[in-house]
Formats: C-alpha cells, structure tokens, sequence
C-alpha cells in the first residue's frame, strides 16, 4: 500500500461500517463517526458511560483525516501515514474483526441442480524464528474436514472466489467429519514438521553463535564471580536473543464451504 | 540440532471461534495487514511505505542488520557521511509499522536537532517534533531534544518517569565516559530499543567502547572492574571482547561502499609569506621556549592569522609577550589569506572554509566582506536559533561558511561541493570528519577539496610529514585511530605534535613517521587476515 492508497482504504473501512462521509476531497476526508467506531477510536469511554447510564443519545465525532502531505498545513486534522497510530488503531480493528469465519462459496445453483458445499478449515498462521536473526514467515494451510487432505497456500487458491455468511439458496453443507480441534492438531504437526526439515540452515547457525557468545562470556567472568546475578542475565539475555526458537501464532481461522468442483481443485 | 517450538494453537482456536463472523472481505484484509507489517525473509517491510526514498545497499543492510540480528539494540558506526540517520530513519520506520514502538527519545546535539526533525518528518513520514518548553514531554509520541536540555531539572526527573519504545542518540561518542552526567542519565532512561550513533568510536580505546556496549546490551561484557582485570591479565581475552562487540555494532567503511560515491579531487594550493611575516615566523623558530610545543603552537598561529597568534600572545602578560605584539601589529595582511580570498574569487562557486581558530575566522569574514565576498561564520559557540540562522543564509545568499570543526559536527552540507582547509588538523580523523560534511549521502557532484599552505613553514610540514604519509588522498583513515590504540601508541594527536617539536630536523620527524606507519600498517594487515578469517 502506498500513500495515495491510504484515502481509498479508509473510504472504505468508513463505508463498510456504515458510517458517513462529510466531505472528499485530494487528500482530506472529514467522517462522520457511528457509535461503535466512535467508542473504538476516539479513546473516551467516560462520556460514553455517562450517556448511556443517562439512557440519552450520545453526539459522535466528525474528524478529518489528511492524506497528503501538502495539505498539513492547510487544513485541521490528523495526518495519516503509515506508522501513525491512527493508521494502526483501524489496522488493529480489521485485524480483530477478522479474527475468526464462517462462510460458504457464492455460486451459482438452480432447483434442478443442488449444489454440496465441502466444509475446509483454513488456518492462518505466522511462524515467526528467533535465533542469530529474527524473521516472520506467514503459512496459509486449508485441511479438509471429511478426510484431513491440506492444501498450504490456500488463500492464494480462494483470493478471486466470492464467499457469503449464509448457506445460498438451492446449496446443501456437509457434516464435518473431522473436529475442528482435530483439524487444528494435524495441522500443527504437519507444519512442526516441515520446520524442523527446512530450518536447518537456521538452526545450525543460531547454535554456533549461541555457543560461541556463551564461551565468549564465560572467558570474561572472573572465577569467583561465576554465580554473579549479572552473569545469570547475560547468559539469559544470550539465550533469549541466540537459542533458536520459533512461535506459531494465529492471524485467523475461517470454515469455509466451498462447492464440489473448487474442493477437487484445491486436492489436485 | 535442536529447535524449540513455542505453540498453543488448539487452546487459542477455541477462543477464536468464540468470535462473531465476519465477511471475506474483512478476513482477507485481516491476512493481507498481517503480511503487510511482517519481515518476510530478510527484506525490510517498511520500504513499501516509503517508495520516494531509495536508500543505498549498505544503508539496507545495516538496518536489516540492526534489526534482525541485534534485536533493535546496537551501535550505529558508519565512517562519516554513509547516512546514519537514514539507518536509523530504516529502523525506527520499520518497528513502528510493525506495531512495535510507539513512544520515541531521540537525543542529539542541539544544532541537529532541526535536522532530524525535518528528516524524520520528510522523507519517513514519521512525525518527530523537536521539544519546546511550551509542552510537556509527553505531548508528542516521537519527541527530537538535546541531551543538554533533557539533563536538567525538572525535565530529567519526568524523562526518567517514561517508559520509552526506543531511544536514539546521536553523536553518541560524548558518551564515552561513564563518570559524567550524560551517560548516568542516558544510562537510566528506559527504552526497550536504542541505538547509539556514532561516526568514532575507534578514536576510543575498548574500555570506553565498552561504556557504550553496557548502554545497548547492559551485563554483555561483563562487569567494569572484572572486564578490566580480565584484559590486562589475557590479551586473548581482548579478541573475543572484539568479536562480542562486533555483535551490537555496525560499521561501514568508505571505501567498501565506494563505488557508488561521487569523486573527491584534492588540490594543493601554495602561499608565500611576505618578508616581514617570514621574518617573524623565523625568529619565532629561534626562539628559546620551556617546552618544544609552546613554539610548535605559536608557528600555527601565525600561520593562521596574526590575530591568531595575538590572541595566544594576550595570554601572558610578559614584556617579551607585549614586544612581540607590537612587532605583530606592523606585519601586512596575511600573506594565506590573501591568496584565499583570490582563490575564493576565481573558484566563483560557494565553498566551505575549515579553520582551527576563532580570531582567523572573523578576520577571514572580515577581510572577504572587504573584497565583496560575502561570508557567514559558524562555531560551537552560537546559540541554536543562530546557527540555523547561518546555515540559512549559506544555503541561501553567502558565498563562503567559514566554521571551525567544533561547530561543524554533523552537518549536512551536500548542497556545497569546495571545500577549504585553511588550518590542517593534527588529527586525520578530523579531517575526514570535515569532508564528510560535504562528501556525503546526498552528494551528486563530484567534491572538490583544497589544501592552504605557506611555504617553507610548519603548515609544509604537516602535509608532507603527515598526510601525504598516510595517502590520506584515497581518505583511508578510517581505522588509524584503532590500529594505533590496538598497539598502545595512544592518541593520534598527541603522538604527531611530539614528533613534530621534538625532533631536531625534518629527516628525524620524518623517519619516526615512518616507523609509526609501518607498525600500524604490519598490524592492518594482520587485522584484515583475521576479519577474513573469522
């Protein structure tokens, strides 16, 4: 995402959330806050509390954000950029709303011919390594519910598909046969696997330089100073920046029904 | 080998789908966001939000350096002018799009402290602002100040309240001693991410490196007194103190970068004393003094300026001092100076001019104002709003900036490619120092560089003895200062004003000078072997 794309982008988490824009124009965008985006953003949970304790209707903020540079100074209002909080407060939104799914494939079906829908848990996945450097890598990995069949990549498959929240009209769900619980374990022991086959490059590395600031440091303590509390966080301090280490967090987790034809083409 | 895997992926599933649905769109944003602020692979996330800046390949790695293999906490040490701030600019970027900081200290002397702020504002859209005793200090989330005015009470007291996200201090090697205010007081502020950024740390000895090391990875090295007792006991144990701290530092040299710099031209250019000068500066030279480097220090003088050497003359009271004054006061104008101003006049660009001494600083200005150059003078001296004020007018309407090294720390000067060593320096780090006011990130012409000297004087000597020696024309300097510390010859300077009072001719200055540089240069090969070694 560029600068420029920053206006449309928030034209957009606006509208969606039903709330309404003021005013448009090159870089400056005055909204209309709703209620919920209000007591998100604007940071004022006291008058909020007193509204509603008072059983009244609380006035939402109207507020400008300025997305090009050159009309800072013409305008009052919050500079958006990337790395301003702002940006990252509605980030953080998005990131939480988007948390957890269920939904089923648009498509197209008529009385004469029903549609199945295939139940795929899709579990999103950042594996983030600590060692002698620290990187992120994100896995996307589908698993499907009637016979534990992954497909890795799988938000790249479903990217041009159009999915809803209700079953659409003349389509028909699976049962799961797999729990999602279960899903969710194989999964993890799949991609357990597949780090410890192609980390070891990394690994490798990270133990040499884990041993060698350890020999280093123990060639600086003097013998009685061994048990030194300073000593015991130095060598702590190594081992949590060193010792190679990787943790497996989740972006997010959808179940997502999708027809027959696109379950045969995420197995071949 | 063993990896530790670090997951509760099932538990934390269940919380997830405790969460009200939402649409496809929201969760592929939710994917792409998190693909957005994460490092993939090793390349820098926060690049794609700065498509105007286009950092040079060093300047990457640095950053990437800092930040994947440091943890955020480490030593900035580029030679002169390879763009620091922009190295720091890369990591500060980087951890503030990944969520990571959000509260920034950034310390540095007060004449940069508008420079960072316009850098950091223009071309990483991150919105630094420089403290002003009309808010408080947590105002802003990314605050640019002066360890000067941060130090004092009552500011010092609310700044060691906070808790910041990451701290950043410039021209950190005044930080070198751990006796004074500076470092007790930046020790003591709390930042989970620091970087110090120096362009000498190498003038240091290890000990005071190590001062900076405790600031970036306290406990790393170990404790002062042990860390002290262990390098005189084990000269081995000085290695791995090096290869330990070269995990929290980085340094690029000119050199390796240089193909991507513009050229750098020196030149030359001679003077002559008049007969009379001649004849003051000879008998100085015949002169008994108590100590070899009263004399030495009463040649550059006059070399300078006569008001130069009036001002050292003033100090004493004796009627020897007062003769010699009034003997001053019948010489004519300057013989360098002269010859400087006409240089000045037929270069017919902007240039900088480097002296080492006050009094011929505003005898310079003076003496071109008289000749219809106009000129602006800079020194260590001038308050904050009147230095911008004379970089103002430099970039803007005067001809020349006459400065002298204290005031020019840390400028970025790139606008103007001549520049004038009036005064050489004793030390040659110095001079690099000054060219990279110039010679620097941002550079786009070729840089012109010009020595002044009066012949048959000490300022001859300096050049020949010292700088052509150490082919300083390739600006290789770069690790002298550290060779010589290495093999306990002590301060640079201090060891070349020794040799050049001392020694009774030219050939005895000049054969010392030649065994000092092949120690150094037997020990610099034997450091190279080892960098590639290891």
């Amino acid at each position: 995402m560029k600068q420029v794309e920053i206006q449309p982008f928030l034209i957009d988490f606006f509208e969606s959330r039903q709330a309404s824009i003021v005013e448009k124009s090159d870089g400056i965008l005055t909204i209309k806050l709703t209620e919920q985006l209000d007591e998100q953003l604007m940071n004022r949970p006291f008058y909020w509390q007193y509204v509603k304790k008072l059983g009244k209707v609380g006035e939402t903020m109207s507020v400008t954000f300025i997305t090009a540079e050159e009309k800072r100074e013409q305008v009052k209002g919050e500079w958006i950029h990337f790395g301003s909080p702002r940006l990252d407060q509605i980030f953080k939104i998005i990131q939480q709303e988007g948390a957890y799914t269920v939904l089923y494939e648009d498509c197209q079906s008529n009385e004469t011919m029903k549609t199945a829908l295939h139940p795929w848990l899709v579990c999103n996945i950042r594996v983030k390594y600590r060692g002698y450097q620290s990187k992120d890598e994100l896995v996307s990995v589908g698993i499907r519910l009637i016979d534990g069949t992954m497909r890795f990549q799988m938000m790249d498959e479903m990217e041009h598909k159009n999915f809803v929240s209700a079953v659409p009209n003349f389509c028909f769900t699976l049962p799961k046969i797999i729990s999602d619980e279960r899903a969710v374990e194989r999964v993890t022991e799949e991609l357990k696997q597949r780090i410890k086959q192609k980390s070891s490059d990394f690994v490798n590395k990270s133990h040499k330089l884990y041993e060698r600031e350890m020999n280093m440091l123990n060639k600086l303590i003097i013998d009685d100073d061994k048990d030194d509390a300073d000593h015991q966080r130095a060598k702590d301090q190594i081992f949590e920046r060193l010792y190679p280490q990787v943790d497996l967090e989740w972006i997010n987790l959808g179940c997502f029904y999708v027809s027959e034809q696109m379950s045969k083409e995420l197995i071949s | 080998m063993n990896v530790q895997i670090n997951q509760q992926l099932v538990s934390e599933c269940q919380e997830l789908q405790k969460q009200t649905n939402c649409d496809w769109r929201t969760f592929k944003q939710a994917y792409d966001i998190t693909k957005m602020k994460s490092t993939q692979g090793e390349r820098l996330a926060c690049l794609s939000f700065l498509p105007e800046l286009e950092p040079m390949p060093h300047q990457k790695e640095a950053a990437e350096k800092v930040l994947h293999e440091m943890h955020g906490r480490a030593i900035l040490a580029d030679e002169v002018g390879l763009g620091k701030t922009i190295e720091a600019g890369l990591v500060l970027k980087e951890l503030m799009i990944k969520g990571l900081v959000k509260k920034v200290l950034i310390l540095t002397p007060s004449s940069l402290i508008r420079q960072w702020e316009q850098e950091l504002n223009q071309k990483f859209f991150i919105p630094a602002r420089a403290k002003h005793r009309s808010y408080d200090w947590t105002l802003y989330e990314v605050v640019v100040t002066s360890i000067d005015l941060a130090k004092k009470s009552p500011h010092q007291e609310e700044i060691l309240q906070q808790k910041y996200d990451m701290l950043i201090v410039d021209e950190a090697h005044r930080l070198k001693n751990s006796q004074t205010k500076n470092y007790q007081f930046i020790k003591k502020i709390k930042a989970t991410y620091c970087l110090l950024l120096t362009a000498t740390p190498i003038q240091n000895k290890l000990d005071e490196i190590y001062n900076l090391v405790q600031i970036v990875r306290p406990g790393l090295l170990g404790e002062k007194k042990a860390f002290k007792q262990q390098l005189k006991k084990n000269p081995e144990t000085q290695e791995a103190m090096k290869q330990l701290i070269q995990t929290s530092m980085v340094r690029n040299l000119r050199k390796e970068t240089q193909s991507q710099w513009t050229e750098r031209n020196i030149e030359t250019i001679y003077a002559e004393f008049s007969e009379e000068e001649q004849a003051f500066y000879d008998s100085i030279h015949d002169e008994q003094h108590n100590h070899p480097l009263t004399q030495l220090t009463f040649k550059r003088g006059i070399c300078s300026s006569r008001e130069a050497c009036f001002q050292m003359l003033a100090k004493n009271q004796t009627e020897h001092a007062i003769d010699r004054i009034n003997e001053l006061k019948e010489l004519p104008h300057h013989a360098k100076a002269i010859q400087t101003m006409n240089f000045i006049k037929e270069l017919g660009e902007k240039c900088i001019i480097f002296t080492e001494y006050k009094a011929t600083q505003i005898y310079l200005q003076w003496l071109l104002h008289q000749h219809g150059l106009l000129a602006v003078t800079y020194n260590g001296d001038f308050r904050k709003s009147k230095k911008q004020w004379m970089l103002h007018l430099f970039e803007t309407k005067a001809d020349v900036l006459i400065t002298t090294d204290a005031g020019a720390e840390g400028l970025n000067l790139q606008h103007c490619r001549n520049m004038i060593h009036y005064d050489l320096p004793w030390n040659p780090m110095k001079l690099e120092q000054r060219i990279g006011r110039i010679h620097r990130y941002g550079q786009t012409r070729n840089v012109r560089i010009f020595y002044m000297i009066l012949k048959n004087t000490v300022d001859e000597k300096i050049l020949h003895l010292l700088y052509e020696k150490l082919d300083l024309f390739e600006g290789v300097v770069g690790e002298l200062d550290q060779i010589l510390s290495d093999i306990g010859v002590g301060k640079f300077e201090d060891e070349m004003k020794e040799i050049l009072s001392e020694s009774a001719s030219d050939k005895e200055a000049s054969i010392k000078l030649d065994n000092l540089i092949e120690v150094a240069k037997s020990h610099q090969s034997e450091r190279k072997a080892f960098n590639e070694t290891s």
